[in-house]
C-alpha cells in the first residue's frame, strides 16, 4: 500500500513541473509567421574547394540562426547543396529577416551593370552569384526586419544590397524612424574572427535587450585583429530587433 | 512507522530528483565557461549594494569628463563568457528612462568600454587627422587612461567619424585586438572608447626565426589546404601577440582563448580561381615551437 502512497505528496507539484515545462516547450516551439532564413557558405572554405577546414563559419551559422529565433523569427539555416541561388531565390519572398555568411562582391552582372552580390554554396566549388538585382526582382518591394550581410563589401557606400530588401539607405534616429527595419554589412574586406567577434557581440548585446543601432554601437567596440575592420549599418537606431510587421516601429526603445 | 520510515527517503530522494530537474534549466543557462556558440556570452553576477554603488558613481564621474549624457545610472555587474572578463556596465539613462550611454569598468575601476548611443554626427565643423589624434589622446586621458605610442587614425563609418587606435605593444610586438581605440564623430565629439589588455603568456626562452615559421607554415598548409595550396603565397612573416583559436583544426573553442601567445602570423594572399572563394588566409604557429595556434581567412 505504502508503495501508492509514497508519491502523492509530490504528484501536485510534479504535474505542475510537468505542465509548466509542456508550456514552456510549446510556447518557444510555436511557429512564427515571421520567417527568417540564414545562408552559409561552408563549401567555399573547406574542402574540397578550399582545401583547409574553416572551423568559424559553423559559429556564425549557429549564431545567427539562434539570435532571429530570440528576436521571434521562424529562423531556419541552409548551407551546402541547401544554400543555391535558386533556393535562395525561392525562399527570400517570404523572408522577413536574412543572414548571409559568403565571399561577397560588387560583381559585375550580364546586363553590364555593378550590383552588391554574394556566392552561393551549392555544395560544390562551382557557386554562382547572388545579384541585389535579382533578390529586389523576387521581392518586389515587400518590406523586411533585419538583413545581415556577414560578407565582404555588402555596407560599402556603393551597395545595392540595402535596395533588394526596400530598406532606405538613410539612418533614423532619435524621434525618426523608418520602420522597423535595419541593415547591417562589412566594409570592404574583413577577416572571418574579427566579423566573428563583432556578430557575437551584436547578437548578445540584441538579447540582452538592446536596440539594434545600440547593439551595432557595442559590436563595433570589441577587441577586433585588424585595426581596419569597419562595418556600417541603415535603418530605424531604436528598433527593438523583434519580428513584426513594418510599420512606425511600435517596437522602438 | 514503518511506512513513514521508508517514505522518508524516498521521498528525499524524488525531492531531489525535482529539484534537480528545476534547476537543469539554470544550471545549463547559467553555465558561463565555455561559451557555446548560439548562446549568449554574458550573464548577470550577483554583486554587493556597495560595489554596484561605486560603479554608478564612475559611471557618474566619466559622464562627465566624457560629456555624455543622462540624468541617472543604473549598474550591474556581469561575467563575459566570450571575452573572458567580469566587468560592471553603467547604463545611463535620460529623463524618459531610456538608455543614452553606456560605460563597462573593470573591477579595479578603470574603464574597459565607454559609448555615447545614437546616431549624431555633431554639427560642428569637421575636424581631420592629426585633430582627431589629438582629440582622442584627450579624451581617452579623460577617462583615466594613458593612451601611448603613435595612434593610428582613419577615418570610419562604423565609428561615425575617426577611430583612433593606440595599439598595445609588448617588447616591440603588437598585441592584436588590445590597446585603446577611440571612435568620434566627424567634428571631435565623442562616440565610443574601449580599452583591452588581456593576459599574455610568457614568451618562448629561445623564438623560432621567421624562416623557420614559414616552413612550419608551409607543412600546416599542404596538410590542410591539399591543392588550393599551390594558389596561395606568402606576402608577410610577423610576430603577434595572438589570441589562440581553432579556425585551422585543434581543439573546438567557441570564443578566442582568454591567454595570448606569441606567434609568428604567416599571412597568404590567393592567386588564380581561388579568389573567388578564399581571398586570404593567414596562420598562426606558435612562436616556440612552431605548433599551430590558430589562424584567420577572408573570404
Amino acid at each position: 500500500m505504502f508503495r501508492a502512497r509514497w508519491w502523492r505528496p509530490l504528484a501536485a507539484p510534479l504535474l505542475a513541473v510537468a505542465v509548466l515545462m509542456t508550456v514552456t516547450a510549446t510556447s518557444t516551439m510555436a511557429a512564427s509567421p515571421y520567417q527568417a532564413s540564414v545562408d552559409v557558405n561552408t563549401t567555399g572554405f573547406n574542402p574540397p574547394c578550399d582545401g583547409d577546414a574553416n572551423f568559424i563559419v559553423p559559429k556564425m551559422q549557429t549564431a545567427a540562426k539562434a539570435a532571429y529565433a530570440r528576436l521571434g523569427h521562424a529562423s531556419e539555416d541552409y548551407t551546402g547543396a541547401q544554400f543555391t541561388r535558386a533556393e535562395t531565390l525561392k525562399r527570400t519572398p517570404n523572408d522577413w529577416g536574412y543572414y548571409v555568411h559568403s565571399h561577397g562582391d560588387y560583381y559585375l552582372n550580364p546586363d553590364g551593370s555593378r550590383y552588391t552580390g554574394f556566392r552561393e554554396d551549392s555544395g560544390d566549388c562551382s557557386q554562382a552569384v547572388v545579384f541585389s538585382k535579382d533578390i529586389k526582382a523576387k521581392r518586389l518591394g515587400r518590406a523586411s526586419n533585419l538583413i545581415f550581410m556577414s560578407t565582404c563589401h555588402g555596407a560599402d557606400a556603393n551597395t545595392t544590397m540595402p535596395w533588394a530588401f526596400a530598406i532606405e539607405k538613410t539612418k533614423s534616429t532619435g524621434a525618426l524612424n523608418q520602420g522597423s527595419e535595419f541593415y547591417v554589412g562589412y566594409i570592404g574586406v574583413q577577416w572571418d574572427s574579427d566579423e566573428w567577434i563583432f556578430e557575437q557581440r551584436y547578437w548578445n548585446a540584441l538579447a540582452g535587450g538592446k536596440s539594434v543601432g545600440q547593439a551595432f554601437d557595442i559590436a563595433m567596440l570589441g577587441a577586433f585583429n585588424h585595426a581596419g575592420f569597419d562595418a556600417n549599418w541603415w535603418g530605424t537606431y531604436s528598433w527593438s530587433g523583434a519580428a513584426g510587421p513594418w510599420g512606425l516601429c511600435q517596437n522602438c526603445l | 512507522m514503518r511506512s513513514l520510515r521508508r517514505s522518508t527517503p524516498r521521498l528525499a530522494l524524488a525531492g531531489l530528483a525535482v529539484a534537480g530537474l528545476l534547476t537543469i534549466g539554470g544550471t545549463a543557462s547559467q553555465a558561463a565557461d565555455p561559451f557555446v556558440a548560439g548562446g549568449r556570452s554574458t550573464r548577470p553576477l550577483p554583486a554587493a549594494k556597495d560595489d554596484l554603488a561605486r560603479a554608478r558613481a564612475r559611471g557618474q564621474a566619466l559622464a562627465a569628463a566624457l560629456g555624455l549624457a543622462g540624468v541617472s545610472q543604473r549598474a550591474e555587474r556581469l561575467l563575459d563568457a566570450f571575452e573572458h572578463r567580469t566587468y560592471d556596465e553603467v547604463t545611463s539613462v535620460d529623463a524618459a528612462g531610456r538608455a543614452v550611454a553606456i560605460a563597462r569598468f573593470e573591477l579595479d575601476g578603470s574603464v574597459a568600454m565607454a559609448v555615447s548611443l545614437g546616431w549624431q554626427p555633431g554639427g560642428g565643423r569637421a575636424i581631420d587627422g592629426p585633430g582627431a589624434a589629438s582629440r582622442a589622446i584627450t579624451l581617452a586621458r579623460s577617462a583615466g587612461l594613458s593612451p601611448a605610442g603613435q595612434p593610428t587614425v582613419r577615418s570610419a563609418a562604423g565609428a561615425g567619424g575617426w577611430s583612433v587606435t593606440f595599439p598595445r605593444i609588448v617588447r616591440g610586438v603588437p598585441v592584436r585586438g588590445d590597446g585603446i581605440r577611440v571612435a568620434l564623430w566627424p567634428d571631435g565629439t565623442f562616440h565610443g572608447l574601449t580599452r583591452t589588455e588581456r593576459p599574455l603568456a610568457a614568451p618562448p626562452a629561445r623564438p623560432i626565426d621567421a624562416g623557420a615559421a614559414r616552413a612550419a607554415a608551409a607543412t600546416i598548409v599542404t596538410a590542410t589546404a591539399g591543392r588550393s595550396a599551390t594558389s596561395l603565397g606568402i606576402v608577410s612573416t610577423e610576430l603577434a601577440w595572438v589570441a589562440p583559436n581553432d579556425a585551422f583544426g585543434g581543439a573546438r573553442a567557441d570564443a578566442p582563448a582568454a591567454v595570448l601567445r606569441l606567434a609568428w602570423a604567416v599571412h597568404y594572399d590567393a592567386q588564380g580561381a581561388l579568389v573567388e572563394r578564399v581571398r586570404s588566409i593567414e596562420v598562426w604557429v606558435d612562436a616556440g615551437d612552431g605548433h599551430l595556434l590558430g589562424g584567420d581567412v577572408v573570404e
